[in-house]
């Protein structure tokens, strides 16, 4: 049964424009897509968060994926797409900033991602092009495992 | 694509206004809360009071401050936030804490009722710099934990450096009964 909520899931995806590539997210962590907002900075320590907007009364963490998967940083004046994530019973929202062009995909079929990054969780053919689907999480818990190490072998 | 996750709230306290002090650090504006605010001194006024903490260990304090019959170990609050060097001008000795921090100047002081938790995103140190974040004219700014410039430990390590080398000085002198204090100048939030 679960399998069958799961193909669900797959059957939607958004589609947007990070640095030169684009790559898709699955539909169900997508809260939707900001117009340019002001990011604003704080001091912190977490290398892949970039600061923060204010989005319907929330602080959300703006993190971009671009630099996290070899792409430019993304311009000042970019869209945010907010995203969800579940983890550990934890739900965060992220703000991933993303060219404004965004499209909401829904494939017939998706292949499978052998061959490419942990995070890539699914491939989607679009015309020519073959399409990664990010798994989000994964991106960020990879991100914070690398931060964790690095963290110990500074207190060591 | 969701519209709009109705379950998620962030936590916050609506209802309880808190008079804060607001602070520049930099081109950062920090909040800290005003009850937990001793006294602000101007660097100026503290010249032959403040005393040397010879150690290498934690580069944001050099120095430190009799207050109330203890230290009050000076944090550089550039260091400490990992911000570009500034030129601090004010002194913040803290209460329920002994620390006093280093700031370039005061922005105002202002009543906040909102206090937001910092995103859980955010894995670092600054989960203990902050008790939270506000908006002040709709910009965000951060509530600082007055407990998190130095933790116990740090504190406890300077304390022995400051008695080792308060001992070498003048023999058997400890920090805590050290020097006079200098209470002339002071400015109460």
């Amino acid at each position: 049964m679960s399998q069958t909520s799961e193909e669900v899931q797959l059957k939607s995806f958004v589609l947007v424009q990070v640095g030169k590539r684009r790559v898709a997210l699955a539909a169900e962590s997508v809260v939707e897509l900001v117009a340019p907002t002001k990011e604003q900075r704080i001091p912190h320590c977490t290398p892949w968060l970039s600061g923060v907007i204010v989005r319907r009364g929330r602080i959300v963490p703006v993190c971009d994926i671009g630099n996290l998967i070899g792409e430019e940083t993304a311009p000042q004046d970019s869209f945010h797409l907010i995203a969800e994530s579940q983890s550990r019973g934890e739900c965060n929202w992220y703000a991933i900033p993303v060219a404004g062009e965004c499209a909401l995909l829904t494939p017939g079929s998706t292949l499978p991602a052998q061959d490419h990054a942990d995070y890539v969780s699914a491939i989607v053919p679009l015309g020519e092009d073959r399409i990664e689907v990010l798994n989000f999480l994964k991106l960020i818990q990879q991100q914070e495992v690398r931060f964790q190490d690095s963290s110990q072998e500074v207190e060591s | 694509m969701k519209i709009f996750p109705g379950q998620m709230r962030e936590a916050r306290q609506i209802g309880r206004t808190e008079s804060v002090i607001l602070f520049v650090v930099g081109s950062q504006v920090f909040a800290i809360s005003a009850s937990s605010i001793q006294e602000i001194r101007s660097i100026d006024s503290l010249s032959g009071v403040l005393q040397e903490v010879s150690q290498d260990k934690i580069d944001k304090v050099r120095h430190s401050l009799r207050r109330s019959g203890e230290n009050h170990y000076i944090v550089n609050s550039c260091k400490h936030f990992g911000l570009p060097t500034s030129r601090p001008t004010l002194v913040l000795v803290l209460r329920g804490a002994r620390v006093a921090v280093l700031a370039d100047k005061i922005e105002r002081m202002d009543t906040i009722s909102l206090l937001l938790s910092l995103p859980r995103a955010f894995r670092g140190q600054e989960r203990a710099w902050y008790r939270g974040l506000t908006l002040i004219d709709d910009e965000v700014v951060p509530v600082v934990r007055v407990s998190g410039f130095l933790t116990e430990k740090e504190l406890s390590y300077l304390d022995r450096m400051f008695s080792a080398a308060a001992s070498t000085k003048s023999g058997p002198a400890s920090a805590r009964n050290g020097s006079a204090e200098d209470t002339a100048g002071a400015v109460s939030p």
